[in-house]
């Protein structure tokens, strides 16, 4: 997926309308934002479900409603952003590349997502 | 990572990648490796098909004299791989060891090896988390299949698995690219 500049500011621009959407109105309230189809399907929640109720609450500076919706963000996320930068700076940084895209990482993510999925199922929010 | 090929309808093998640069293949020629369930064609196999297309052009006249096997005429009227002497007896001899000067080789198999496919990690990790289904988690599966393929020296496999990542991801955005208008018109509708 090479992105060509066009492509970037697209997204960019449609990532910006987003969050102001989430900042403006909130998912628990607001019938229009789409809800889980999974969680819909299954009644239980996915490794994905909140994530819209915990970016309102990011955007508001509500970190406690932040982990409370999806905890799996405080992870996430950095993880996300590091293997982005780690893949935008291959060249200059290999072996922080490597490090980033190693199995370790890969193991990690997967064992997060699923030990995730299934403790959520469980326990309720811890927080 | 040793290859057979398919030369003038006879198989021969096993080679490093190296010794493989010393035959004349061309983007057709069957060649096969371990890990492949059958023979395929150079064009099929990355690292194999990136030495064919960036090869010195030199390696196809090798120098009179440094082989024992090829004489003067023989050389100057053949390619010096249709010269295979009968191979039975000593199925792992390495072929056309002295044919160039060591300074004439290609460069070492180091060079040729393709870099790694992306294995979408990040890209599998954000779909798992932003949307629906559990597809970002197949991708994350894909992911390490990427890795592990390619560290095996599977570079075609890699390269696969890095598609099945990428297809997993795609499917993920555009269901929930359709979920999103979907649900809000459902909802919308439910209002009124």
């Amino acid at each position: 997926m090479k992105l060509s500049r066009t492509k970037i500011v697209i997204i960019g621009a449609v990532g910006v309308v987003l969050l102001a959407l989430y900042y403006l109105f909130d998912p628990s309230e607001a019938g229009f934002f789409p809800p889980c189809p999974s969680h819909l399907l299954t009644g239980y929640d996915c490794p994905g479900c909140g994530t819209q109720r915990a970016l309102h609450a990011l955007l508001h500076g509500d970190l406690r409603g932040f982990v409370h919706y999806n905890a799996m963000l405080v992870v996430g996320v950095p993880l996300v952003l590091a293997i982005a930068a780690s893949n935008m700076l291959r060249r200059r940084y290999p072996r922080f590349h490597s490090a980033m895209n190693s199995n370790y990482v890969i193991g990690f993510a997967a064992v997060l997502t699923v030990f995730w999925t299934v403790y959520r199922n469980i326990f309720p929010p811890f927080c | 990572m040793k290859y057979w090929i398919i030369i003038n309808n006879k198989q021969e093998g096993p080679f490093t990648l190296e010794e493989l640069s010393r035959y004349p293949l061309t983007l057709q020629t069957p060649v096969w490796h371990q890990g492949l369930p059958q023979w395929v064609k150079v064009k099929d196999v990355a690292e194999v098909r990136y030495q064919v297309e960036h090869r010195p052009q030199q390696t196809t006249t090798p120098p009179y004299g440094t082989d024992p096997y090829v004489s003067r005429e023989g050389a100057a009227a053949a390619p010096s791989a249709q010269r295979v002497a009968p191979a039975m007896s000593q199925p792992y001899r390495t072929p056309y060891q002295g044919h160039q000067p060591a300074g004439a080789r290609p460069a070492a198999s180091g060079d040729n090896v393709p870099e790694r496919p992306s294995n979408y990690l990040g890209w599998a990790i954000a779909a798992t988390l932003l949307c629906c289904l559990p597809m970002g988690v197949v991708a994350i599966f894909y992911a390490s299949s990427v890795n592990n393929k390619y560290r095996r020296g599977d570079y075609a496999g890699a390269r696969k698995a890095s598609e099945r990542a990428e297809l997993w991801i795609i499917l993920s955005v555009t269901l929930g690219l359709l979920w999103m208008p979907f649900s809000m018109i459902i909802q919308m509708l439910a209002q009124l």
